[in-house]
């Protein structure tokens, strides 16, 4: 009897305890935190934007790679926004496959990022804006629905100048699923891209050449971002040839360097940004000019000198 | 009979449950001791990261914040008597300022705050940083990771810097300054909303210190000294890792700080040094760059100094080029780029490049 007493006395204590360290010990250990923002619910045939952000929860983060899964038999990528993301560059920009369900990217943020300020009119943490469209299958009936995750290969990177691995917490985003809804339709994408008239930041190309980079060739370096919809694509003309795909640094298919060069910057609603480079410095354009001078200066020598010796 | 069977029935009720009260007690203590003294539990000794706590205030949202005087209607309870005058009818200018053109003067009385002549109305959207670096500082701004503004900071350490011709949205802005030596500092960054054609400030910024070590190789006994500049009359709390020493000195009215080490008692290892400045209102800044030094021979490399923070290309900067060589080299190995001598180029090498970057 007293066995048991002391038994189921002690028995609550203890569970108590452990389970109010199995809670709190997690909240207690610093982890930034990557996670998931939406409404939840969605009608068949919607497209709608999920926010994947993060917080830093005390600590500075300088770089992130984040791979994250989706059910490609209830949803497919429609676009990805990096237009209000708090990461500068991309060395991996974002990419998906509808097929495999996946999304992923790699980027840094330079100084890197601490968290919100005081007073701040509004949210910085985000990452990226994932724009997706839910399929229409006459075989869901009712309520379905699934789950968005960041995968454990998602890492963060603190800001030590180390390349410290950050801890890391993932947090899910379960959704629902639901009928195909009698009104309008929502396309939550098209509404940001409309939204969207302004064209990307002014910015510079710079033509830079390297013995050990590139074989040595001429390339170009260019860089801006937008801050509405997002940069979609760049593309360069170089003299009188067509506009070509391009990213940076790009290796110019003209090593002569003597045209004039075109950056354009697209973002994802088609406005668009050029920048030129006019290769005096770095091209063969100035050896040109500067042996067209000095023969101007030998022939205007030279003919001095006759023109003397005849007179 | 087991002897814990024993001692139960040996035991009264009420003292069984005064045992087990007293475990509780004790654990809940444990659990409260490892919470403050725990670093890896986020406990007083965690040194991984110093936040500053940099505020904004947005100038035309009727609500009067840190650093305006007004804003809109809002006049901050004050009016043209409060302020000196006779009388007549006070507002606001665009920047937040006082305006006391309708202001009626009565006898001379001595010049109070917006008595200067009314500002130009802010038609664009403008972004006002303003902090504390090194007397006579140059402070580069950075926006979205390049430079865009440079400005100098006063003879007592203090700056201001105004960015014009903003799009409306989110901005990443970067700071780093060069002190009166040409040492330049850490740059730190942060991300502000931008509202439009409204005035946002960001204030409270403080700069960290430079940092330098007379000797990067020392032999044990020798004395290090650790040395850089820092906002005039603070305190610098200064940290050499792993686990050796933590301190504090006060930078002189010049901002100039030291502290010499005898190295006799440290074991032979590398370490690595950081700096941060604290005021006296309590406000205190990021850590500064590292400073590394060893205490052991260092083998020879072939890796030029300018590599190991991040410059890749040797040009005394940590910018786009640097970024695009060490994409090129992406996946690879490449003894410069590869700023952790893992064997390969990827996001931790990417973390030092954004750790060390200048724009």
């Amino acid at each position: 009897m007293l066995q048991e007493r002391f038994t189921n006395y002690c028995k609550g204590r203890v569970l108590f305890i452990l389970l109010m360290c199995f809670f709190c010990l997690p909240q207690m250990t610093k982890a930034a935190v990557f996670y998931f923002e939406g409404a939840g619910q969605y009608h068949q045939g919607d497209i709608f934007i999920v926010q994947l952000r993060m917080d830093p929860e005390g600590e500075c983060i300088n770089a992130v790679e984040a791979h994250l899964s989706f059910p490609p038999e209830l949803l497919a990528v429609q676009g990805l926004g990096i237009g209000q993301s708090l990461i500068s560059f991309w060395p991996q920009e974002p990419q998906f496959s509808n097929e495999e369900g996946m999304v992923s990217f790699t980027g840094g943020i330079p100084g890197g990022y601490c968290g919100e300020l005081a007073g701040n009119p509004g949210r910085t943490n985000l990452l990226l804006n994932l724009a997706l469209h839910v399929k229409e299958s006459p075989t869901l009936e009712g309520l379905s629905g699934g789950r968005l995750l960041f995968l454990p290969s998602s890492r963060a990177l603190l800001n030590d100048g180390l390349g410290t691995i950050a801890h890391l917490d993932l947090q899910d985003f379960p959704f629902s699923v639901l009928p195909v809804f009698s009104g309008e339709r929502k396309d939550e994408w098209q509404d940001l891209l409309k939204s969207d008239t302004t064209p990307p930041e002014p910015f510079e190309v710079v033509i830079k050449q390297d013995k050990t980079l590139f074989n040595g060739k001429f390339f170009l370096i260019f860089s801006t971002t937008d801050r509405q919809s997002g940069l979609d694509f760049y593309q360069v003309k170089e003299g009188a040839s067509p506009w070509r795909g391009a990213a940076s640094p790009y290796v110019l298919e003209e090593q002569d360097v003597r045209g004039i060069i075109k950056v354009r910057a697209v973002d994802k609603a088609g406005n668009e940004r050029i920048a030129t480079a006019v290769p005096l410095a770095g091209g063969k354009t100035i050896y040109w000019l500067a042996g067209l001078v000095i023969i101007a200066i030998i022939g205007s020598i030279g003919a001095k000198r006759w023109l003397k010796k005849s007179s | 009979m087991t002897f814990f069977k024993k001692s139960f029935l040996a035991i009264r009720s009420q003292t069984l449950a005064k045992v087990c009260l007293g475990l509780t007690i004790s654990f809940l203590l444990v659990v409260v001791w490892l919470l403050a003294f725990s670093p890896r539990l986020g406990g007083a000794s965690n040194i991984s990261t110093s936040i500053q706590v940099i505020s904004v205030s947005v100038c035309g949202n009727d609500i009067v914040e840190t650093g305006e005087d007004c804003d809109g209607s809002s006049l901050n309870n004050q009016s043209c008597e409060t302020l000196g005058y006779a009388g007549g009818v006070l507002s606001c200018h665009t920047n937040c300022t006082f305006n006391v053109s309708a202001c009626r003067s009565g006898p001379p009385l001595p010049a109070g705050p917006g008595s200067e002549a009314p500002p130009p109305a802010a038609t664009e959207t403008i972004v006002i940083l303003k902090g504390m670096a090194y007397p006579e500082a140059v402070i580069t701004v950075l926006r979205n990771g390049q430079a865009a503004l440079v400005v100098s900071a006063d003879k007592e350490g203090g700056f201001e810097a105004e960015i014009l011709g903003l799009s409306a949205g989110l901005h990443h802005f970067g700071l780093w300054a060069k002190d009166s030596e040409g040492r330049r500092s850490i740059s730190f960054s942060f991300s502000v909303t931008v509202l439009p054609q409204v005035i946002t400030r960001v204030q409270n910024i403080l700069v960290p210190p430079t940092i330098e070590l007379n000797k990067d190789s020392l032999q044990k006994g020798d004395v290090l000294r650790v040395f850089g500049q820092a906002t005039p009359n603070s305190q610098v709390f200064f940290y050499i890792e792993p686990s050796v020493l933590e301190g504090q000195v006060r930078a002189d009215s010049a901002g100039q700080w030291a502290y010499s080490l005898d190295t006799a008692g440290l074991a032979e290892a590398p370490y690595q040094v950081k700096a941060k400045t604290v005021l006296e209102n309590g406000l205190n800044s990021t850590f500064s760059s590292l400073a590394l030094f060893s205490l052991e021979a260092v083998p020879e490399e072939e890796i030029t100094e300018y590599c190991q923070r991040a410059d890749l290309n040797g040009d005394g900067k940590v910018d786009l080029v640097d970024f695009s060589i060490l994409l090129y080299w992406w996946g690879r190995d490449n003894a410069c780029s590869d700023q952790n001598n893992d064997g390969k180029v990827d996001l931790l090498d990417l973390s030092i490049m954004m750790y060390w970057w200048t724009g």
